[in-house]
């Protein structure tokens, strides 16, 4: 669905995206990392016609971004970090003046408007001036804005960073509800427990460069491996000797009847250490893996690349 | 075409909620009634300051002066709020990124341009109009001396109303070219006050958008070929303008 080969952009002296390739599949939900000023948004804004780039190769829905523009700009929904709308307009009046944009006729304008303010929460405050809204209803207006065209691809800039906790939920729940309508989704972010909960696939830019990209399970296997952490009913200091033997076993701590084991291989951890446990006489009361979490494999990526 | 339709009614909306439009008629229309009533206590006020000398017989206040007294406020003031009330029309479409949603929805920047010229245009025309016929009607009543015909006044009131046209479109392409409004603004000022300036050179005279405040100031307007000439001239000003305020936004990145 999104196809980007060798993406260069630069300000003046200063290169802000070096050499980016990433490809997206139709229904995907692409999370896209960095820290601040990493060029996510950069991307973005290329990526919706908004900035020209220096070189590379765009491909989105088999247009190209450079001779087919107009065509991509009919299939893309964009909101951007801080969407800006005119406050003396009402949420609805602006629906309609996007839709006027597009040329959309006014029975579908408002069928569409409604459809989407009940989306996105919004048609209780539809009548109300957006200058009165809070972030979260903008943010919330602004998924509404972005979906207006039906587009496949829906380009998402941060689209929960500023908000509060309850606010922060509602645009998670309403990205989530847009899975099943299989639009393909471009999501950068660094609040990455949304990542975790709702995207597929995810790519981590680091100054200018993609330096991870793969499935957020299959990341999680490679780059984290799982720590156990055990109970035992009585101090567990002196079995160390029973674990210390195998070779998939990285290191083992001990703090008198608890145990966290570290392990090399999840694999063979997960099919032989409740055997090795089940031998040893000292009775279990807790064994749990204690997964790993994206936020470690951004900080172990990021900085190795440093 | 659905671009400019879109914007040609949220301009619309927005002179009305954000008092822009009541702005420009309180700066274009106000004088039209102020003007006369001023003038014509003028020798009232002037006896009480220089004690009872009617300093006013030296000067002729009548019909004439007084519609002539209004389009020097409408030069010197109206121009002044237009170049203010009109300073973020575009640049704050860019510095607000109000202007971004549109984009990725498939904007048209002719269209935008356009729609923002031609309401303003028609607004202030329509003020201008009917700014000339208050000040007119109100002028008879208090000077019925040495009257001006109602149609040499509305020959005055187009000619002024072109050279607003191209004041408008002035201060847009300096808005699509600065990032802050008030240095569009106090450019397009300092550029409409140096016009009269430069109209004394004989060659570009007749070439200059002021040519028409000048022939306008008259009340004897005859469009001869001159000007004719001259207006077409700020006509070609207004279109070349425009297509360079709209080259600008195309340039511009936004992020």
């Amino acid at each position: 669905m999104i196809d980007v080969k060798n993406l260069k952009k630069s300000y003046k002296d200063q290169e802000v995206l070096k050499d980016i390739n990433f490809k997206i599949s139709k229904g995907e939900i692409y999370g896209f990392l960095g820290q601040n000023g990493a060029g996510k948004s950069t991307t973005m804004n290329i990526l919706t016609g908004l900035i020209k780039y220096n070189s590379g190769d765009i491909t989105i829905a088999g247009f190209d971004m450079k001779k087919e523009y107009k065509k991509i700009i009919n299939i893309i929904g964009y909101l951007p970090e801080n969407p800006k709308f005119y406050p003396y307009m009402t949420g609805r009046e602006y629906l309609k003046f996007i839709c006027e944009i597009k040329g959309l006729d006014k029975l579908e304008t408002s069928k569409k408007i409604d459809k989407l303010l009940e989306l996105v929460k919004l048609n209780k405050a539809s009548k109300r001036k957006i200058g009165g809204y809070s972030r979260g209803m903008r943010q919330r207006l602004g998924i509404a804005v972005s979906l207006i065209n039906d587009p496949k691809i829906l380009f998402l800039d941060e689209p929960s960073s500023a908000l509060d906790p309850e606010g922060r939920k509602d645009v998670v729940k309403i990205i989530e509800s847009l899975k099943s309508l299989k639009i393909t989704i471009f999501l950068s972010t660094h609040i990455l427990s949304d990542v975790e909960r709702i995207c597929d696939r995810i790519g981590i830019l680091n100054e200018g460069n993609i330096v991870l990209e793969d499935s957020l399970e299959r990341l999680k296997n490679k780059y984290i491996l799982p720590v156990y952490d055990i109970e035992f009913s009585n101090n567990c200091e002196d079995l160390n000797n029973n674990f210390n033997k195998y070779d998939w076993i990285e290191k083992i701590k001990t703090n008198n009847k608890k145990m966290s084991i570290y392990v090399k291989n999840r694999f063979k951890a997960d099919r032989k250490l409740l055997n090795i446990i089940s031998n040893i006489e000292n009775t279990v009361l807790s064994y749990k893996i204690r997964k790993s979490k994206l936020e470690e494999i951004f900080l172990q990526v990021v900085n190795n690349n440093e | 075409m659905s671009s400019f339709k879109a914007y040609f009614k949220k301009e619309i909306t927005e002179g009305i909620r954000n008092y822009k439009f009541l702005i420009l008629a309180i700066g274009i229309i106000l004088f039209a009634i102020l003007d006369p009533i001023m003038l014509k206590l003028l020798p009232e006020i002037l006896k009480g300051q220089t004690q009872g000398v009617d300093i006013s017989q030296f000067m002729n206040i009548n019909h004439r002066f007084s519609i002539t007294k209004y389009m020097n406020d409408i030069y010197n003031i109206a121009n002044i709020v237009i170049a203010l009330t009109l300073m973020g029309v575009i640049t704050d479409e860019i510095k607000d990124k109000n202007i971004v949603i549109p984009l990725t929805k498939g904007l048209n920047l002719e269209g935008l341009v356009i729609a923002k010229t031609l309401v303003y245009s028609l607004i202030i025309t329509s003020f201008t109009f009917v700014g000339f016929i208050i000040n007119y009607y109100y002028s008879q009543i208090l000077f019925p001396e040495n009257l001006v015909s109602i149609s040499s006044v509305m020959k005055s009131c187009l000619l002024y109303s072109i050279y607003l046209l191209f004041v408008i479109s002035l201060i847009y392409l300096l808005s699509s070219i600065f990032k802050r409004g008030i240095v569009a603004a106090l450019l397009s000022i300092l550029i409409i006050f140096t016009m009269p300036l430069i109209i004394n050179i004989k060659i570009l005279s007749n070439y200059l958008p002021f040519y028409l405040i000048k022939q306008a100031n008259n009340f004897n307007v005859i469009f001869d070929s001159t000007l004719t000439i001259s207006i077409l001239w700020t006509l070609t000003y207004i279109v070349i303008i425009t297509v360079i305020t709209i080259d600008r936004l195309k340039r511009i990145e936004i992020n």
